[in-house]
C-alpha cells in the first residue's frame, strides 16, 4: 500500500470512530485511580506541555492552587518551587486521555466524569465544571473561597453525582445531543439545552441517593447551565483515545491552549504535539474596561469539542452565540461551511433545522485544511493575564500547526519506508 | 511624499481584480503612484522599478496581498486603501454566495454542468480534478498548464464521457453564452470544434453578422492538437456535435495539427456524417478535400465556405476594392515616410497578418517573427516593417489580456507615431463581455493626436483597423466601427484585409519611390 | 451502455450553470447574459507553499 492509500484507510477508520462512537457517563472517580498515568505528584494542565518557567500567571495559579488543595504543600510559594524543582510534575492534559477547559487544572485527588465510548472502547476524564462562581480555579483563582468550592466538589458532590450515575446505568451523551437538536446549542460555549436534558436524566437518580448534600448537590447541577460540556469533554477524549491508535491518519485529534501556546494533535501521530503562538480570541469582553493588552491568548482544552465537530465546527446550531459574541447569523453558517470544506464526515444525530436539517461536519483532515487554505474556527472564552475570565468570542485554528502536523505525519510515513 | 504599503497575509486576489484595484487607487486623491498586486516575483520587480519596494514587501511571498502607494500624507493612503476595497466588494453587481470550494458549489447546486476555471497554471489541473469528480464539462481558461496536466485532465474527462474545454480556451460558445472572451454571437445551425480562440472568435462573428449563428463553439485550446495530447478534445467535439440535432454543419479550425494528431483528424474526417468546412493554418488543401470535407486557405474563407453550405454570404471588401482603396491611400506621405507598424493584442492575428504583409514587401520585424532571423532584439524598439504582440508574456505578465486590459498596447500609438518613418499603423480590437467596455474610445485621442503629428511634419499616418466582435457585443461592433472612422481610421471588415491593406500602400510607397 | 457522448450532448440540452472558479468578473458577465452561476474563491494550494504541495502529494491530496 502507498502513503496515500495508508492514509486514506485510516481517515475512513478515524471517520468510523468519529461517527459511531457512542459515550456513555458511567462514573465519576478520583483521577489518582483511573487516568492513565495519574501520579500523586503530577498535575495536569491544558494546551500543549510547557515548561514551568513559561507558564501564564492563571495556569501558575492553579497548579499551585491545585497542589495545596491535594496537600502537596503548604501554601502557593512552596508548592511554586516544587513546580520549579520538578518535585510536582506537570504534563498536557489531553496526553492522558483529559481535558482542562480554561485555566482548569487537574491533581490526583479531584475527582473527574468518567465518560466511556461503548462502541470502540476508548474512555475520558474531565473534572466537573465548577458553576457559574467567577472565583475558580478554571479560571486560574485561588484562595480560601475557592479550595472551600474544590472541596465540596471532591467531597459532597462526587459523592452524590457518583452514585446517582452509577445508579442511572450510564448516561449516553448521544441520546442528550440527539433530544437537544435545534435548540440552539452550540455545545462547546452554549449549551443550557444539553444542560437542562442531562438534568432530567440525572435528578431521578440524584433523588435516589441517600447522602445529606444530596439537595444541594442538586441545586448546583441544576443551576450551572454549563455543566453538561465537562461531561461532553470527557467523552469527547474517550473518542479521541481510540483516534490517536489508528496510523497513518491525518485527521485532527486533539488541540488546546495552554495561555503562551497552542498546539494541535493529530490521530495518526498520537500525542505529539504540533505547536505555535497562542492565537487570541476575538469577540466580547465582560467588562468594557477591559483591552486587548490584558488579555492572555489562547487558554483551555475545551475546544476539543471542536475536534469532535461541535463548538465552532457547529455554529450554525447555536447561532446565538455569535450574537452574543458580536456576530450574525450569516458568520454562524460561514463557520460550518469552513468547518464542512476542511472535514471528512458530519453527524447525523443532531439536524439543523434552519440549515436544512443538514447535521454538522467532523473530522478536521489536515491536508484539507493546509491544501485548501481554510481554516477551522473554535469559539472560546478568554482569560485575562492576571487571572479570571476577559470574554468571549472565537479564533481561526492557527496554520502553522497544521502545516507542522502535515510534516510530521509526513515524516512519519516516510520514515516508515526507509 | 512618501511610500506606504499594506500587506495581507494569504489573500489570494486575482491579477484582473488588482488590476482594477490598481486603476482606482492612482485614481485616488493624494495619490502619485500606486501598485497593488501578489508579492510575486513579478510584482516585486515592478514595485522595485516604479520606487514603491521596501524590505517588507521583498520579504513578503507569493501569497501575501500588497498595496503600495507613493502617497501625500498616512491620511491620504488610508482613505485610498478604503476606496480600493470599497471598489472590490462592489465589483460584483449583487452580493453572490460564494463558495470555498468546488465541491461545496457542486452539492449546493447538483445541476451545475460546467466549470470555468482560470486560476494560474500550476493549479489548474487541480481545480480541474475536483470539479471533473463533480461530474462538471470544463472551460479551462488558465494558460501555462504542463502539457502533461492537460493530457492528465483530458484523459480523466475522456474516461467521464465529460468535454475538456482548454486549457487556454479563450473562446468558447455553449448553449448561447460567450464564454471567458468570446463574443455573443446568435444561435444557429453551425458548430464549431476549434484549438485557436481568435479563430473560433472569428468565424462565429462573421456567421452572426451574416445572419446565421453558432449551434455550440467547442473551443479545444491551441495544445490540443499537440502529438503530447493527441487531439482528446477536438474528437470528442467533433464525435458531440456529430450526433447533436441542432449542428447542421461542423467547422474545423486549428492551427497545424502535429503529424500522429492530423492523421487521426483526417481518418475521423473521412467517416463524419455531416457537411463541414477545415480551416488547419497551414495544412494541404488535397489531405483536407481527400477526406470529403471542404477545404479553406484562411479564416476569412474558413467563414464564407461555412456560410455557402447555409446558402448565405458575407459582404467582405472584394480584393479590387481594396488595391484601389490603398491607391487612393498611398497619396500625400513626406518623403521618409515608408513602414508600416502593428499593434496587435494576440498572437492568431498578427500571425495571420503577417503572412500577408510578407508577400507583399518582404520581411517582417516582430517579437513572434514567422522566420527567427526577423526577431527584434528588443519589443520597445521596432524597426523598419514590424509587428508587435502585445499579447506575449513579456507585456502581460501578471497582467490580463489586452482584449480585457486595453491600456497595455495603448503606450504603441503614439510610440509609433514618432518615428518619421512610420507610415501605416494597424490596430486589432477584441469585443467580448468581459473585456474593456469601449476599447476603441479608449485610443480615439491618441489616434487623432498621432495624425496631428504626422501633419505637423508634413506627411500623413494611416490609421487600419479591423474589429473583432458582433453587433450583439455590449460594445456593439457598429459603434467601435464609427468611432474610429470618425478618428480618421480606416476599417476593414477583417484582419486580413487590413493587412492586406497596409502592405499594398507600403509596397506602391516602395514603388514609387 | 450509454453512447460516450450521452453527458456533452445532456449538457447541450440543459440550461447552464457555471461554477466559476477564478475572477469574479467572469461570473458577472455570464450573469449579465442571463446565465445563472456559482462562485468559487479560490486560493492557491498551500498558500503557493510547493514544499507543503509535494507534501500532500504523498499523502495523497487533499
Amino acid at each position: 500500500m502507498n502513503a496515500a492509500e495508508k492514509v486514506a484507510q485510516a481517515n475512513a477508520r478515524v471517520m468510523e470512530i468519529f461517527t459511531k462512537a457512542r459515550p456513555v457517563w458511567t462514573d465519576v472517580r478520583p483521577a489518582l485511580e483511573v487516568v492513565p498515568g495519574m501520579k500523586k505528584n503530577l498535575i495536569l494542565h491544558p494546551g500543549p506541555p510547557i515548561s514551568p518557567e513559561k507558564l501564564p500567571i492563571p495556569l501558575r495559579t492553579a497548579i499551585c492552587g491545585a497542589a495545596c488543595h491535594d496537600g502537596l504543600a503548604k501554601n502557593m510559594e512552596e508548592a511554586w518551587e516544587m513546580v520549579l524543582s520538578g518535585e510536582i510534575e506537570i504534563d498536557a492534559s489531553q496526553n492522558h486521555d483529559c481535558g482542562n477547559a480554561a485555566s482548569q487544572v487537574m491533581s490526583a485527588s479531584m475527582p473527574v466524569f468518567v465518560v466511556k465510548d461503548m462502541t470502540f472502547g476508548g474512555t475520558g476524564y474531565c473534572v466537573p465544571h465548577p458553576g457559574s462562581n467567577p472565583r475558580v480555579l478554571r479560571w486560574g483563582i485561588y484562595g480560601p473561597d475557592v479550595e472551600e468550592n474544590l472541596s465540596f466538589i471532591r467531597g459532597d458532590l462526587a459523592e452524590v453525582l457518583g452514585e446517582a450515575v452509577r445508579k442511572s446505568g450510564g448516561i449516553d451523551v448521544i441520546r442528550v445531543l440527539s433530544k437537544t437538536a435545534g435548540m440552539g446549542d452550540e455545545n462547546h460555549n452554549r449549551q443550557p439545552a444539553a444542560s437542562m436534558a442531562l438534568a432530567l436524566e440525572l435528578v431521578p437518580h440524584m433523588l435516589d441517593v441517600d447522602h445529606p448534600a444530596r439537595d444541594r448537590v442538586i441545586k448546583e447541577i441544576a443551576a450551572n447551565d454549563r455543566f453538561f460540556l465537562h461531561v461532553m469533554m470527557a467523552g469527547v477524549e474517550g473518542i479521541i483515545a481510540s483516534a490517536k491508535k489508528v496510523p497513518y491518519s491525518t485527521v485532527m485529534a486533539g488541540m488546546g491552549g495552554n495561555g503562551i501556546e497552542f498546539g494541535i494533535q493529530v490521530a495518526g501521530t498520537g500525542n505529539r504535539w504540533y505547536t505555535t503562538e497562542a492565537p487570541m480570541i476575538e469577540g466580547i469582553f465582560l467588562k468594557p474596561t477591559t483591552t486587548k493588552d490584558d488579555v492572555l491568548g489562547y487558554l483551555g482544552d475545551s475546544c476539543v469539542t471542536e475536534v469532535w465537530g461541535l463548538g465552532g465546527m457547529s455554529a450554525i446550531a447555536g447561532p446565538a452565540y455569535l450574537r452574543m459574541t458580536g456576530g450574525t447569523f450569516e458568520d454562524a453558517k460561514e463557520r460550518t461551511e469552513k468547518a464542512r470544506a476542511v472535514s471528512l464526515g458530519e453527524h447525523t444525530f443532531a439536524p439543523v433545522p434552519w440549515d436544512d436539517f443538514k447535521g454538522f461536519p467532523v473530522g478536521v483532515d489536515i491536508r484539507k485544511v493546509v491544501g485548501l487554505g481554510i481554516l477551522p474556527i473554535s469559539h472560546g472564552g478568554s482569560a485575562l493575564k492576571t487571572g479570571g475570565q476577559a470574554g468571549a468570542g472565537a479564533c481561526e485554528l492557527p496554520m502553522e500547526c497544521f502545516k507542522k502536523a502535515v510534516e510530521g505525519i509526513y515524516y512519519e510515513i516516510k520514515g516508515e519506508e526507509a | 511624499m512618501a511610500v506606504y504599503y499594506k500587506i495581507i497575509k494569504d489573500h489570494y486576489i486575482d491579477s484582473l481584480e488588482t488590476l482594477a484595484q490598481t486603476t482606482k487607487l492612482c485614481d485616488q486623491p493624494g495619490i502619485e503612484t500606486g501598485y497593488v498586486g501578489m508579492a510575486t516575483q513579478t510584482f516585486k520587480d515592478i514595485v522595485s522599478e516604479i520606487g514603491l519596494a521596501c524590505d517588507q514587501i521583498l520579504a513578503a511571498s507569493e501569497g501575501d496581498y500588497v498595496v503600495a502607494a507613493k502617497a501625500d500624507t498616512e491620511e491620504a493612503f488610508e482613505k485610498a486603501l478604503k476606496a480600493i476595497s470599497e471598489s472590490a466588494s462592489g465589483a460584483s453587481s449583487k452580493t453572490r454566495q460564494t463558495y470555498l470550494t468546488v465541491e461545496q458549489a457542486a452539492s449546493a447546486r447538483p445541476q451545475a454542468n460546467l466549470c470555468q476555471i482560470s486560476v494560474p497554471g500550476e493549479f489548474a489541473l487541480d481545480v480541474a480534478k475536483r470539479a471533473l469528480n463533480a461530474g462538471m464539462h470544463l472551460c479551462v481558461f488558465s494558460n501555462n498548464v504542463p502539457l502533461e496536466d492537460e493530457r492528465e485532465m483530458k484523459e480523466l474527462a475522456r474516461e467521464k464521457g465529460l468535454l475538456c474545454m482548454g486549457p487556454d480556451c479563450g473562446v468558447a460558445n455553449i448553449n448561447g453564452s460567450a464564454l471567458v472572451l468570446s463574443s455573443i454571437v446568435n444561435r444557429g445551425p453551425f458548430g464549431i470544434i476549434g484549438a485557436s480562440g481568435t479563430g473560433i472568435q472569428h468565424v462565429t462573428a462573421m456567421l452572426h453578422e451574416a445572419g446565421s449563428g453558432v449551434s455550440q463553439a467547442i473551443g479545444a485550446g491551441g495544445n490540443d492538437i499537440k502529438e503530447q495530447v493527441g487531439g482528446i478534445t477536438m474528437l470528442m467535439g467533433i464525435d458531440a456535435l456529430e450526433e447533436d440535432p441542432e449542428t447542421k454543419y461542423l467547422i474545423l479550425i486549428a492551427r497545424k495539427p502535429a503529424p500522429s494528431v492530423l492523421e487521426k483528424m483526417l481518418e475521423r474526417l473521412r467517416s463524419c456524417r455531416k457537411p463541414r468546412v477545415v480551416y488547419f493554418m497551414g495544412c494541404d488543401r488535397k489531405a483536407i478535400e481527400d477526406t470529403g470535407s471542404i477545404y479553406a486557405g484562411n479564416l476569412d474563407e474558413c467563414g464564407e465556405r461555412a456560410l455557402e453550405l447555409a446558402g448565405l454570404a458575407c459582404s467582405l471588401e472584394s480584393e479590387e476594392e481594396i488595391l484601389a482603396l490603398a491607391r487612393k491611400e498611398a497619396e500625400g506621405f513626406a518623403r521618409e515616410q515608408k513602414y508600416l507598424r502593428g499593434a496587435y493584442s494576440g498572437g492568431t492575428y498578427m500571425d495571420e497578418a503577417m503572412r500577408v504583409m510578407v508577400d507583399k514587401i518582404g520581411p517582417i520585424w516582430s517579437n513572434a517573427p514567422l522566420e527567427e532571423a526577423w526577431r527584434l532584439e528588443d519589443s520597445l524598439k521596432p524597426r523598419e516593417n514590424a509587428c508587435i504582440d502585445y499579447g506575449e508574456e513579456e507585456f502581460t505578465l501578471g497582467r490580463p489580456h489586452p482584449a480585457i486590459d486595453a491600456g497595455i498596447r495603448r503606450p504603441a500609438i503614439l510610440k509609433e507615431a514618432a518615428d518619421p518613418e512610420v507610415a501605416v499603423i494597424t490596430l486589432d480590437f477584441i469585443l467580448t463581455p468581459p473585456g474593456h467596455p469601449d476599447p476603441a474610445g479608449f485610443v480615439v485621442p491618441d489616434i487623432i493626436k498621432a495624425q496631428e503629428m504626422a501633419r505637423e511634419r508634413g506627411g500623413k499616418l494611416v490609421f487600419i483597423a479591423s474589429l473583432l466582435g458582433t453587433t450583439a457585443d455590449y460594445q456593439d461592433i457598429r459603434l467601435q466601427e464609427k468611432k474610429l472612422r470618425d478618428a480618421g481610421a480606416i476599417v476593414c471588415r477583417t484582419n486580413y484585409r487590413a493587412a492586406l491593406l497596409a502592405s499594398e500602400i507600403i509596397r506602391l510607397i516602395r514603388e514609387k519611390a | 451502455m450509454e453512447k460516450k457522448t450521452e453527458k456533452i450532448l445532456d449538457l447541450f440540452r440543459s440550461e447552464l450553470i457555471v461554477v466559476n472558479v477564478g475572477p469574479k468578473s467572469f461570473a458577472d458577465v455570464l450573469e449579465k447574459q442571463g446565465f445563472e452561476t456559482l462562485q468559487v474563491d479560490y486560493k492557491p494550494a498551500a498558500g503557493g507553499d510547493r514544499r507543503m504541495m509535494e507534501m500532500l502529494e504523498y499523502l495523497g491530496g487533499y
